[in-house]
């Protein structure tokens, strides 16, 4: 297993998990995960339902506390100085719950509010990016009358805002339409070139082939495999596509099995 | 595969559902009902030991009151029983004309009462738990039977609050029972009729809100309720204040007569108190006619209940999801929420310019979110309606001091820290309750603040701004509005002139009164977030939810204790402030300023500080 990295230099981990453990009673839903991602880095993040994605990126957002175990963005403990560190990252839930009762453009100036962005910045760069995501005129109506789709786009909106450097998205792309994730990916791609890091976990591995610096698959709260596509490859050697390789660590027998019980 | 077929948490609102072919009936209700009762057993049984003590505090108090109410019961019927008895000729006597029977006005109060009561909470808990529940989009997809669906969610709104109703009715004619030495015929009468009371207004209620519903969306109802709670007041107002006058003329006998007059034949409590009392005296034939009346009665008003619970329940509930949710907030009196004022979230300026952004964005979002959710506007109803009533009452029957000289300079303060007193009363109900689900009412949202870099200082700031800012402004309104009304009955008694009338207020006293009743206010809400945030409530599907009953009856006796304490400290030097014949004033201002202040300061001090320390445990 590949645990070092080349892409940062010692000492600008914007994301270090140090030993997480998690306990839910005596079921342990995250046993001793580690893992570190560099300054302007994508992470990928996979692994089968149930394997602890959720769990690790709620702990990173300051969200869960860790049964045992350090989390630290950019350099601040998020036991001993969570506010520095919520500063600067920005959390998008895989279910946006969002105030129904506050419209778009109230919610992201609430945000704003939230990590102190100045009103007239914060006013300008939501503007742009309503537009870009095709929301502004819908932007003064309650969220209550939102798809999906429309509220997804408005917790990232609100996320960008305050120019986070560090960005957690929990499947980012469920809900949109292909060519609101394809806008998405450019988004994340441009925010990685500008220095921000960016953790996703999704189960769609085409945009982890085809995004991610690095890649982590978990399964059962542990990392099972780490690194870039090449070096995965290697791990498996004779598989190329990345859903061979997931299948082929995370047991892909269970597949078959689905067959035969729906046949 | 992705989340996206795991649509169950997915919020109301989203989308109309296709109306589901009815089903016949299963034993899904009972299975909706229990998995009600284990979720409130396992949050007792399963709760930290906090939340045991409460209960047992809280049950302690019940058993405090109801042995009270028994006694009263029992002691008014021995009292009346007695009084008539000493009226009976010996041939009245001879005619086997009882004195227990005059004692029947105690069942008839009680049960009409109860029956009041149970048409008042009966509506608006209709309206909320049938229409505004959160999981209700999923229930009624589910392939649970409507009927099912429909009498779960009545009976779980509609149980706790008559339990209590039941539990404060029974309990002073238990007392009347044993006064009576009534035996066996009696106390079943009495299990039979109260398992009968809430039926028919039950029924009423719920049917009424169905066939309001389909016409009207749900939203829209809320404020038709506020109008019922106002008509509703004004009525008894009248009736009290009338009672009031009479009480000046009249004797015992004739305020009895008075009392009787509850005994309206074609009341339905009526026909439940004559069954009872009928079976008390061991008149068989009487009591079971009644009772047969009774269950009759009962039986028909269910019928229209079960035809509108399927179909017409449905139709009302799509009609409230098909509700044009893309409305503008461009309308709308409360200048405030205008759609160019959401830039307002991230700035502070104005009242709240000393505020760093992240509390005034709290305080901002909150005051946004709590009118535009007409859920909440229910609960802050009935403490509004108390304060109509007094401002009725002090036109129609104002307080006086001392006989007819209403105008009596140096009394006026004391009424006006009386107002003061009932004002702080009416504004801590309502906003000792927002205090109180401060936290909670963030629910599921509540992993935006949480991953935000606000502290939870600031937090707990901002959610103690949120609920003291309108308690002032209201307690501050509902002051005047009182003082007026006792002013214009004044005037209108002494024939004085509006310009003469105006002279009469008292403004030091005035805004003295309103000051005290802002420190109160912020003792109240202090201690009402400490609690709601030592105890929050993130889980909840629709907004009643809120607010657990312990919480809330612990919140009641903490900041009870606290308020009387200070609201005594510092109402007493105004009130008396200007008696002409005290001597040192400035010693009752210095102890009374002293007092007052001083435990506020500590009360809201200590409170805040707990809260913040709370807030970092929360798991959402
Ligand atoms: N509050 C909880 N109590 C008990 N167990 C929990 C709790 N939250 C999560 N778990 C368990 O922890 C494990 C990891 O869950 P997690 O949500 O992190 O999975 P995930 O990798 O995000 O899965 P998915 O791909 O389905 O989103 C699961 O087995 C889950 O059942
Ligand atoms: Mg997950």
């Amino acid at each position: 297993m590949n645990t070092t990295n080349e892409a940062a230099p010692d000492g600008d981990w914007m994301i270090e998990a140090t030993d997480l453990v998690k306990r839910y009673g005596t079921f342990e839903a995250l046993n001793g995960m580690t893992l570190r991602v560099g300054r302007g880095e994508i992470f990928g993040f996979l692994g089968p339902n149930g394997a602890g994605k959720t769990t690790t990126i709620r702990i990173l957002t300051g969200l869960l506390q860790p049964t045992s175990g350090r989390a630290r963005i950019g350099g601040h403990d998020l036991a001993t100085d969570p506010l520095a560190a919520r500063a600067i990252m920005s959390f998008i839930p895989d279910t946006p719950y969002l105030y129904e009762k506050l419209t778009a453009r109230e919610y992201i100036h609430f945000v704003a509010g939230l990590y102190k962005t100045p009103p007239d910045i914060a006013a300008r760069r939501m503007e742009e990016l309503l537009e870009v995501f095709e929301l502004a005129d819908r932007a003064d109506d309650l969220i209550e009358g939102y798809s999906h789709g429309m509220r997804q786009k408005t917790v990232m909106i609100a996320a960008l805002v305050h120019d986070p450097q560090v960005l957690f998205l929990d499947e980012p792309t469920v809900g949109l339409d292909p060519r609101s994730a394809k806008l998405m990916r450019d988004v994340y791609r441009q925010l990685a070139a500008r220095g921000a890091t960016i953790f996703l976990s999704t189960h769609i591995l085409e945009i982890a082939e085809r995004m991610c610096d690095r890649i982590g698959i978990v399964q059962n709260g542990k990392l099972i495999a780490l690194g870039t596509m090449d070096e995965l490859r290697r791990l498996a050697a004779q598989n190329t596509s990345l859903e061979d390789i997931f299948l082929e660590l995370t047991g892909g027998a269970a597949f078959a099995e689905i067959a035969r019980v729906l046949a | 595969m992705s989340a996206a077929t795991g649509d169950a948490a997915v919020p109301p609102g989203s989308a109309p559902r296709p109306p589901r072919p009815s089903r016949p009936a299963q034993p899904a209700f009972g299975w909706l009902v229990r998995s009600r009762w284990w979720i409130a057993w396992n949050t007792i049984t399963r709760g930290a030991r906090w939340r045991r003590l409460t209960y047992a505090i809280v049950l302690g108090g019940l058993v405090v009151i109801g042995a009270a109410a028994a006694v009263m019961g029992g002691f008014a019927t021995w009292f009346l029983r007695d009084f008539t008895a000493r009226d009976l000729t010996p041939e009245q006597i001879a005619l086997g004309i009882d004195a227990r029977a005059a004692t029947d006005v105690i069942l008839a109060t009680s049960l009409s009462g109860a029956m009041l009561l149970v048409v008042m909470v009966g509506f608006t808990v209709a309206l909320a738990s049938l229409y505004l529940a959160r999981d209700l989009d999923m229930l009624l997809v589910s392939p649970v039977s409507r009927r099912a669906v429909f009498a779960s969610k009545l009976l779980g709104g509609i149980l706790p609050g008559f339990a209590l109703v039941g539990i404060l009715t029974v309990l002073p004619l238990i007392g009347h029972g044993i006064a009576n030495d009534y035996g066996m015929a009696y106390w079943s009468a009495l299990v039979v009729a109260m398992l009968l009371l809430p039926i028919l207004p039950t029924a009423f209620g719920a049917v009424a809100v169905v066939l309001i519903v389909r016409r009207m969306p749900a939203h829209r109802l809320g404020e038709i309720v506020g109008l019922i709670v106002v008509a509703m007041t004004m009525a008894i107002v009248l009736l009290l204040g009338s009672a009031n006058r009479l009480q000046e003329t009249m004797n015992f006998r004739e305020i009895l007569d008075y009392l009787g007059r509850v005994r309206h034949p074609y009341s339905p409590a009526e026909w439940l108190t004559r069954f009872v009392a009928a079976a008390g005296r061991h008149d068989v034939r009487t009591a079971l006619t009644w009772l047969l009346i009774n269950v009759g009665v009962s039986i028909a008003a269910l019928v229209p209940l079960y035809l509108v619970s399927d179909r017409l329940y449905q139709d009302g509930w799509i009609r409230m999801q098909s509700a044009n949710l893309r409305k503008s907030i461009r309308r709308g009196i409360l200048w405030w929420q205008r759609p160019e004022r959401a830039a307002d979230l991230g700035r502070p300026s104005g009242v709240l310019a000393w505020l760093s952004p992240p509390v005034v964005a709290v305080v901002r979002k909150d005051a946004r979110l709590l009118p535009r959710d007409l859920t909440n506007s229910a609960q802050i109803l009935s403490p509004l309606a108390f304060g109509v009533f007094f401002i009725v009452q002090q036109i129609l029957y104002p307080l006086r001091i001392g006989g007819g000289d209403s105008g009596t300079a140096f009394t006026q303060p004391v009424l006006t820290m009386f107002a003061a007193f009932v004002a702080s009363g009416v504004a801590a109900m309502v906003f000792s309750r927002v205090a109180l689900t401060g936290l909670s009412v963030e629910g599921k949202h509540f992993w935006i603040i949480q991953s935000s870099p606000i502290s939870p200082r600031q937090l707990v700031l901002a959610k103690f701004v949120v609920a003291l800012l309108p308690y002032g402004v209201l307690s501050g309104a509902l002051i005047v509005l009182f003082e007026g009304a006792r002013l214009i009955r004044t005037a209108v008694d002494a024939q004085l002139s509006l310009t003469a009338a105006l002279g009469l207020v008292d403004v030091p006293i005035l805004l003295y009164a309103w000051f005290v009743s802002i420190v109160v206010g912020a003792g109240v809400v202090a201690v009402s977030l400490a609690i709601g945030t030592a105890r929050p409530n993130l889980k909840w599907d629709s907004p009643h939810e809120m607010m657990t009953p312990d919480v809330g009856c612990l919140s009641i006796i903490f900041y009870g204790l606290y308020a009387v304490i200070a609201l005594f400290a510092l109402a007493v030097p105004g009130a008396i402030s200007r008696f002409p014949t005290l001597e040192h004033v400035w010693l009752y201002w210095l102890a009374g300023l002293t007092i007052g202040l001083g435990t506020t300061a500590a009360v809201v001090g200590g409170s805040l500080w707990l809260a913040a320390h709370e807030v970092p445990h929360i798991d959402g």
